[in-house]
């Protein structure tokens, strides 16, 4: 009898995702705003990957000829303190950026959810695991209580420059979020009633939180590690302006703000501000995607009207009640 | 009475994290490579000089044995010396926590200036002008890094206007700070009636804290946003807007209500905000806390960076004790909970 | 655009008026008449620095604001003549060329000593000290000072322990009180540098009195008190230091000689070179100290202000650290040599401040040559040399650089490029001051730039400093036992003939063996206002408050 249950559960759900697909893609369209993100996202990715043949200039090698040109035709972005273009670095560095962020992301969501969701689990149960639950919630605290951009620092001072060492200390400081986040998750699922039938049916843990907890919340995880990248690339850009970034000259966009600041003063404005700019708008572009992933995981604000159509909306019950 | 207590059990399970706070950082900064000593001495400095120089900091003791006497002196409030300012870290910290404090409170006072009407109006009419400029707000200020918003303002306000005075400190490098009483050059300042003091320090002030204020309006703006949403749907707002109440009445009413769950959330966003003054500091070379721990930990600098870890733990423990009394104090069901 | 004449940055009645006033609030003065306040400042030598010194004792540190400050708060035995400066009008230098006629061998004025002789053998050195000295204590100069100090270096074992090595000295009974005025040094061999190195900057007399009342059974030396306190016969007092804030120096009227024309000079610690820019334009300083050399560019259509560039003794190279492989063959080195892009360098992150570095010491020293260089870029040539090492296809290595320096990260970059092309694939790792420092004294780096200058310019002793095997400063490791004994050779005779063959000998083995990437001499700047006037410069590349004066 378990075992059908657990079958025609399967068959269920199976069923499920195409047409939440075609939904999902319907809700974007009725709202330009995150489409406008997912765009900006698709770009500025498809840029990166595609900036070997786009750039117009090498991204690493120095020209020294090139030294410090105001931007023009030939240099649109012109050149920093090293000769190397400007335009060429901004386009190179989603490679970094977004690939740090990305790989950081995930691994934060990943094993800060997986212990998340144990903890969640065990907690309040009797014997070794609520222990082992509370210990785990209690060293997150700690991580938690130390200032996030110190701890980043310190483990980039430590593990020491490059790109490796600061995906690690961003997933590492980001740990702690994404466990809070499926530990309540897991906290409130625990109690339904068909998680619960499961366990009486025999299933063990790992098959609960994977069947029941993790597709629940999945929507709330995904939200959060769009945002998270976003936040990421800001990390990455925040230590690489004080130095503890990636080494030179890899092209990425906080140290190119950072060798760029000294210019300011002396009127070369657009080292710092084209990486700036770029740096924001891809930024922005992931806070959509997580607005709308949120907006979709949460019923109400999924099937909400856009503000065009309740304004549509209100237009036509004006109408009636003047006809009427 | 529910005051002490609540005090007196945040203190007791306060001290274990603190002191696995104490434990993870000790470890992890000493594994930050730098060695002090050849670094004071300079270049001419023999061998000999420089393990004389370690000995006497007790460098060449295994990590254990440093740690345990980094807990004795700590028990006797002794934060260390820092090798970088030759001071004690007691009396850098002393100088530079007010100094951050002020961006801090200044700082968290307009983001709720700035976030709590907004995030209200937006609130309370989901598809009105509010909401659409508070979705603007949140996703375009939420996009640019702190330290690129300073120095766009400084950019604008000082190189091409004039209108703010230069990025260099906390304050004209004409004068001088005034005596000291809480550590706050404009609190001082004004305290001691020196207003050519304290409107240098005020104007000083103007540029940063807008940077820290922009940036972190956005948690405010989203949180208050959220829970002036749910509470429109709730009985009392129901029953208000039939009665025939205005709008901005009701407004009052529904911004009341929120508050319990408003104001939780502005702990954990001082505590963020104290770690994350850093790159504004930076950027204005403002001489504050952050800055300092920031050249600690990339100069190996132990003491420092340890002390400051310290208060900035205890201060968020602070904060957290701060908000949890003022909840109880708003919100009347926990009280009786 | 900020546009560098605009008008917040010219000046005008109310930025100097506020420059005045800034320069009395300095001074705690009240806000009296324009005039007063006007001339107070005029007295009052205002400078912005990177940091305000990590210790006042130069035994313990020789930090970048040490060595401005113990230069005003200390004095010498002796120094050198004041000549003319060729290239910046109205300014001195020292008259560092020999005079084998004289006592010592140089063009020498005493300061705290008053005369000097040399027995034959020049073996012992014999100083009769000025008389009527007295310290910022009111202590008088006695020959005691003279044997605290040369104990002190012994027993402290910081700098000092570099210092009297290179003088020959070995212990400190070889330094002899011979009377209340006279000291002797007594050396095993005779030293052609010892009385140049008796004006070296790290080696000030300390006030013995004083050091000794303020000594405790823990602290024998006074460490405590000397790094926060000065004990010295210098023109200036220390007035106040508060670290990352400021210092602030009185001139004495107790002073043996004259008083300078600056009553007051307050040293200011400004971290970024850009604040340091702006505050000399708007008036507020006299000197901005280290800009970078675009911003000090930016001062040339400025009406304000203006840098003086010196010759100097400066050097910047890359250490080829031959412990690491394949650094270790003398071809590769040669290589790096070839490939790398000094002349674009120059151009373009020097700003054209400074000149090619054609040789292993300042050119301006005596008995240095720059007859072996051989160097320009030349890409054929170091392929070829490299393939000649069995190196055709390349290989990678590491080159560290200092965060805190804004020129090193660009020529870095560019030295990456350009060697890239002979196949040699740098890794550029940026190491935040401090460390730097560190990796620089543990040779822990394949590569690391360096910025520095031999004080005293003897080719001896630079020599020494930076190629003998046994030097604290041979970052590089180079050991090359014929160098050692030419350098040994060099100074232990007082034959200046002797000595030039052996130095010009050793000069042509060691550009041979390339130990370094010869990049510049950057040359020794100082930003100023325009009223400032008297610069000086000297050897050891630091500012001295006594020289200058203010014009009209």
């Amino acid at each position: 009898m378990a075992v059908s249950a657990i079958a025609a559960d399967s068959a269920a759900s199976a069923a499920a995702p195409s047409r939440e697909r075609w939904t999902f893609l319907v809700f974007l369209w009725r709202r330009p705003r995150f489409l406008v993100g997912y765009a900006l996202v698709s770009g500025v990715v498809a840029i990166g990957l595609l900036s070997p043949w786009l750039a117009p200039h090498s991204p690493t090698d120095a020209e020294s000829a090139a030294y410090l040109l105001a931007p023009s035709l030939a240099r649109p972005m012109g050149t920093d303190v090293a000769g190397l273009d400007v335009l060429s670095r901004v386009i190179a560095a989603p490679r970094v950026d977004v690939t740090i962020a990305l790989v950081s992301t995930c691994l934060a969501a990943l094993i800060g959810s997986g212990l998340g969701a144990f903890i969640g689990l065990w907690e309040g149960r009797d014997g070794l695991r609520s222990a082992a639950a509370g210990f785990g919630l209690r060293v997150s605290d700690v991580v938690q209580a130390f200032p996030v951009f110190a701890l980043a620092l310190v483990l980039v001072a430590v593990l020491g420059q490059g790109m490796r060492s600061i995906v690690l200390a961003i997933g590492v400081v980001n740990i702690p979020v994404y466990l809070r986040i499926m530990r309540g998750q897991t906290l409130a699922l625990r109690t339904l009633a068909y998680v619960e039938a499961a366990r009486i049916a025999g299933a063990g843990d790992a098959y609960v939180l994977a069947r029941h907890i993790a597709p629940n919340a999945m929507p709330v995880i995904l939200a959060q590690m769009a945002v998270g990248v976003g936040t990421a690339i800001m990390l990455t850009a925040g230590l690489s302006f004080i130095g503890a970034g990636v080494r030179a000259p890899t092209p990425e966009w906080g140290a190119m703000i950072a060798s760029g600041f000294q210019s300011v003063v002396t009127g070369q404005w657009w080292p710092a501000l084209f990486p700036g700019l770029a740096l924001a708008v891809t930024v922005l572009g992931f806070g959509l995607v997580g607005a709308s992933l949120e907006a979709w995981s949460n019923p109400r604000e999924r099937t909400k009207p856009s503000r065009r159509e309740w304004l549509a909306f209100l237009a036509r019950v004006k109408a009636a009640r003047k006809s009427a | 009475m529910n005051v002490l207590l609540i005090a007196a059990s945040r203190l007791v399970s306060a001290g274990p994290q603190l002191f696995g706070v104490i434990l993870v950082s000790f470890f992890l900064l000493k594994l930050i490579p730098g060695d002090p000593a050849p670094m004071m001495l300079g270049p001419l400095a023999t061998t000999e000089a420089v393990e004389k120089l370690r000995a006497e900091m007790g460098l060449d003791q295994p990590l254990p044995i440093q740690f345990g006497r980094y807990l004795e002196r700590l028990a006797h409030g002794d934060l260390g010396r820092s090798w970088q300012t030759t001071n004690s870290v007691t009396k850098d910290l002393g100088e530079r926590l007010p100094a951050t404090l002020e961006l801090v409170v200044l700082g968290l006072l307009l983001a709720i200036v700035i976030g709590l009407p907004l995030g209200l109006a937006a609130g309370r009419s989901p598809f009105g002008r509010a909401a659409s400029a508070a979705d603007l707000y949140s996703l375009g200020a939420g996009a640019m890094p702190d330290f690129w918003i300073a120095l766009m303002l400084i950019y604008l306000f000082y190189a091409t206007l004039g209108w703010a005075p230069a990025p260099l400190g906390r304050l004209d490098i004409a004068m001088a700070p005034p005596e000291r009483i809480t550590g706050s050059f404009l609190v001082d300042a004004l305290l001691a009636g020196d207003f050519e003091t304290a409107r240098s320090a005020a104007s000083q002030l103007v540029l940063p804290v807008l940077t820290l204020g922009f940036v972190t309006a956005i948690p405010v703006l989203k949180i208050t946003r959220s829970a002036v949403a749910q509470l429109n749907a709730s009985d009392f707002v129901r029953f208000a807007e039939a009665k025939g109440l205005a709008p901005r009445c009701v407004s009052q009413h529904v911004l009341r209500a929120a508050l319990p769950q408003i104001v939780p959330a502005l702990g954990p966003l001082a505590s963020a905000l104290i770690g994350g003054t850093v790159l504004v500091e930076v950027v204005f070379a403002w001489g504050g806390a952050g800055q300092y721990a920031v050249s600690a930990v990339l100069n190996a600098d132990i003491n420092a960076a340890l002390g400051f870890v310290l208060a900035a733990a205890v201060l968020s423990l602070a904060i957290h004790l701060l908000i949890d009394l003022a909840s109880l104090a708003l919100d009347p069901r926990i009280r009786t909970a | 655009m900020p546009d560098a004449n605009s008008s917040l940055l010219r000046p005008t009645r109310r930025t100097f008026l506020h420059g005045t006033a800034a320069g009395a609030a300095l001074l705690g003065l009240p806000r009296t008449s324009t005039k007063a306040l006007a001339a107070s400042r005029a007295k009052t030598l205002v400078v912005a620095a990177p940091a305000t010194p990590l210790s006042l004792d130069v035994e313990n540190s020789l930090s970048l604001g040490t060595i401005d400050t113990v230069g005003a708060f200390y004095d010498y035995l002796i120094a050198f003549d004041m000549i003319p400066d060729p290239k910046v009008p109205g300014a001195m230098r020292e008259n560092l060329a020999p005079n084998p006629s004289a006592p010592g061998g140089y063009n020498l004025k005493g300061k705290l000593a008053e005369t000097w002789e040399f027995t034959p053998d020049g073996k012992t050195a014999r100083f009769k000290l000025r008389e009527g000295v007295v310290s910022t204590y009111g202590n008088p100069l006695t020959a005691a000072d003279v044997k605290y100090t040369f104990d002190r270096k012994f027993e402290v074992k910081g700098a000092g322990a570099f210092m009297t090595g290179v003088m020959g000295l070995g212990s400190k009974d070889q330094v002899k009180v011979e009377g209340d005025h006279v000291i002797s040094f007594n050396l095993d061999k005779p030293n052609p540098i010892l009385m140049i190195v008796c004006g070296h900057l790290a080696n000030p007399i300390f006030d013995a009195k004083k050091c000794k009342e303020m000594a405790t059974a823990d602290d024998p030396w006074a460490k405590k008190f000397l790094d926060t306190n000065v004990a010295g016969f210098g023109p200036y007092a220390l007035k106040e230091i508060t670290r990352g804030q400021q210092l602030v120096a009185a001139a004495r009227n107790d002073y043996y000689g004259a008083k300078p024309y600056f009553d007051t000079v307050i040293f200011k610690e400004v971290p970024t070179s850009s604040s340091r820019l702006q505050l000399l334009k708007g008036g507020a300083v006299d000197i901005a100290q280290l800009l970078a050399p675009t911003e000090m560019k930016n001062l040339a259509n400025d009406p304000r202000a203006t840098v003086a560039s010196f010759d100097a003794s400066q050097m910047l190279w890359i250490e080829l650290n031959t412990k690491f492989k394949p650094l270790d063959d003398s071809r590769v080195r040669q290589a790096i040599n070839f490939a790398l892009p000094r002349k674009a360098i120059l151009d373009t992150v020097l700003e054209g401040y400074g000149a090619k570095q054609t040789a292993v010491m300042p050119l301006f020293y005596p008995g240095a040559t720059d007859k072996f260089w051989a160097y320009d870029t030349d890409m054929v040539k170091a392929r070829a040399l490299l393939k000649e090492a069995g190196l055709a296809d390349g290989f990678s290595t590491v080159l560290a650089y200092n965060a805190g320096d804004p020129i090193e990260e660009p020529i870095a970059i560019m030295a990456q490029t350009a060697l890239k092309e002979i196949g040699v694939k740098l890794e550029l790792k940026k190491l935040p001051a401090g460390t730097f420092f560190d990796s620089l004294t543990k040779r822990s780096e394949p590569m690391t730039f360096n910025l520095d200058a031999p004080w005293t310019l003897d080719p001896g002793f630079s020599l020494n400093l930076y190629f003998k095997s046994t030097s604290f400063v041979d970052f590089s490791n180079y050991s090359n036992p014929e160098v050692d004994k030419l350098i040994d050779a060099s100074l232990s005779t007082l034959d200046q003939a002797e000595r030039m063959a052996a130095v010009t000998k050793a000069q042509e083995l060691l550009m041979a063996d390339a130990p370094w990437g010869f990049i510049a001499y950057p040359g020794f700047q100082i930003a100023h206002g325009n009223d400032l006037t008297n610069l000086t410069y000297y050897t050891s590349n630091r500012l001295c408050f006594q020289d200058y004066a203010r014009a009209g």
